[in-house]
């Protein structure tokens, strides 16, 4: 049934198992077109991202207010963390954070999520490069 | 060998026209939608349970239902890949940036319509979304500040006032572009999917400011909404931009109650909403409730600092940014994109031809040529631009290139506008929340 997808079966093994699985079922693709059903993501969890000291403590800090996805989408150095820690604190009014607590967060941002060598933007879809 | 094993969701999410191409063999061609062909159909079919009736309208990277549900039984509990939005009336192909506040971009093989349609418009909220109101008719505007006699005007007696009027008009996220800054800029990354094109219907905001009398001393509106912070203090304002008075009073300034000619949906700012055309999406606040006339440029959340503001003398970048150095982002800057093919198209070997389509747009100006490269740059190629129907209406542009052998292609598209300003190869003035990027958007095809 694969012919020429059976090479890519062999290097995505967990995609020819959802293949197999999927065959039991019978869904007409044409409803799950018109209602553009989608796989709803689990509700976040520190869990979810870098492992590393005071995770949860900056989690629970930052979706105090916002999701932790747009935290994990940014690449900053240190300094730059520290200074948008400031700009949320003077432009919406987060409630300020100083001392040790402060030091815990950036050192779990900066940790987890520093400066990227390559930026975002575009990718070569072919080679994920 | 030693590849990690990945889900077909981390698949589809990383790149939906690959993941197509990796497990159904799908090929997303020169049609306007991707289509099932060869062994891919039959592989789909199979996974399905049976023949797929429809198979050339299915979007390409579209999981079916049963499949993704499978995927995630398989996914592991690991940092969620790109978020297709789910919410109702939105198209399952908007990749979400952020859930709180809802954040979510339209890639742009999306943006393949003529006119964008409601199901396919980005969003962008600043704090949280007020509930829905169960009578428009009697949502209240209120017009003060520097004007000789405050109104309070009911939005059903405006429309009843009132010959309102359609115009199609982009609507553009300020920070559209973000992600191509290097280092990275603070904030949502869009790629260029902070944009779409929709018919607009309402008033002019310069009438129904004119009927309070604008004072001679009225520079600049204060724009003011009825969402939340996201804090959930009920004191703080999440976002309040303003406009000078001239851009305010342009007949194309509109106060909006109704998209594609439907009333306004919640998420896009029902009942009523601003649409100030060709600058940053910010300035066209939602959820309209009030308008105050100021003396001098307006201050509120998201005027200040460096928020929505570009840099004066170019800064180094990844630089600390002096906040003096700094003025209001106002006409947004020229952008192409192509919607057709998708990135990551894979054609068949001996293919000649490739048919593009895409669309561009320039803020205040219209766009004067887009011009389209296969070979990196070296040589260019003018395309076809269709006719506007207003101003601030974008240009779908289109044309045929050929393709001189099999391989791997790049297609570059790259719009000038009326000031003769083009798009740049790479972001550049960089600021710190990363406004004003604007670089040629670039699509990778594989030929055979």
């Amino acid at each position: 049934m694969m012919g020429p997808d059976s090479a890519a079966g062999l290097r995505y093994p967990s995609l020819a198992m959802a293949l197999g699985l999927v065959a039991l079922l019978a869904l007409p693709l044409a409803d799950a077109a018109a209602q553009g059903k989608r796989v709803r993501p689990a509700e976040e969890q520190p869990e979810h991202y870098p492992d590393g000291p005071n995770r949860e403590t900056t989690f629970y800090f930052c979706t105090a207010c916002h999701s932790f996805r747009i935290v994990a989408a940014q690449g900053m150095s240190r300094e730059r963390w520290d200074e948008s820690l400031t700009w949320m604190v003077d432009r919406h009014k987060m409630p300020d954070v100083q001392g040790e607590d402060r030091g815990k967060i950036l050192d779990y941002l900066a940790a987890a999520f520093p400066e990227r060598k390559e930026p975002g933007g575009w990718k070569n879809p072919f080679t994920g490069k | 060998m030693g590849r990690p094993e990945r889900s077909i969701d981390e698949l589809y999410a990383d790149d939906p026209a690959r993941a197509d191409a990796v497990v159904f063999r799908r090929r997303t061609d020169v049609s306007r939608r991707g289509f099932l062909g060869g062994a891919g159909l039959a592989a789909m079919s199979a996974a399905v349970g049976g023949p797929i009736v429809f198979a050339p309208s299915v979007p390409a990277g579209l999981i079916p239902a049963a499949f993704a549900q499978e995927a995630k039984k398989e996914a592991p509990a690991a940092a969620p890949g790109p978020q297709k939005l789910s919410f109702p009336g939105k198209d399952g192909g908007l990749v979400v940036l952020g859930d709180k506040p809802l954040v979510a971009e339209t890639p742009e093989q999306l943006l393949d319509d003529e006119t964008t349609p409601t199901a396919k418009f980005f969003i962008r909220n600043n704090g949280q979304p007020p509930e829905p109101t169960g009578d428009p008719d009697a949502w209240k505007l209120t017009i003060d500040g520097e004007v000789n006699k405050p109104v309070e005007i009911a939005l059903g007696e405006l429309k009843k006032r009132v010959q309102p009027k359609t115009l199609r008009m982009v609507l553009e996220c300020g920070g559209n572009g973000r992600s191509f800054f290097a280092p990275q800029a603070r904030g949502n990354q869009w790629t260029n999917g902070g944009a779409g094109c929709a018919e607009w219907t309402g008033v002019p905001l310069g009438d129904v400011l004119r009927s309070a009398g604008v004072k001679a001393s009225a520079v600049y509106t204060a724009n003011y909404g009825s969402d939340t912070h996201l804090s959930g203090d009920p004191k703080l304002v999440p976002l309040s931009r303003g406009v000078p008075i001239r851009k305010a009073m342009e007949q194309h300034s509109l106060l909006v109650w109704a998209m594609n000619g439907k009333p306004l949906e919640s998420i896009h700012g029902a009942p009523l909403r601003l649409v100030i055309p060709g600058w940053p999406g910010s300035a066209s606040h939602k959820w309209l409730t009030k308008i105050t006339l100021r003396d001098k440029v307006h201050d509120g959340p998201g005027m200040t600092g460096t928020s929505y503001r570009v840099a004066i003398k170019p800064m180094l970048p990844g630089g600390k940014a002096d906040d003096a150095n700094f003025k209001i982002l106002e006409s947004m800057p020229v952008r192409s994109i192509i919607t057709s093919p998708a990135n990551g198209t894979r054609l068949g070997a001996g293919t000649k031809e490739l048919k593009l389509r895409g669309g561009a747009w320039a803020g205040d100006l219209d766009v004067q040529r887009v011009d389209v490269s296969i070979d990196f740059g070296a040589t260019w190629q003018r395309a076809y631009l269709s006719p506007t129907r207003n101003r601030y209406d974008w240009r779908r542009w289109s044309m045929a290139v050929a393709l001189p052998s099999d391989g791997y292609y790049e297609i570059w598209a790259r719009a000038t506008d009326m000031a003769n300003k083009a798009q740049p190869h790479i972001a550049g003035n960089w600021n710190p929340q990363g406004y004003g990027a604007n670089p040629m958007h670039r699509v990778a095809v594989l030929v055979g």
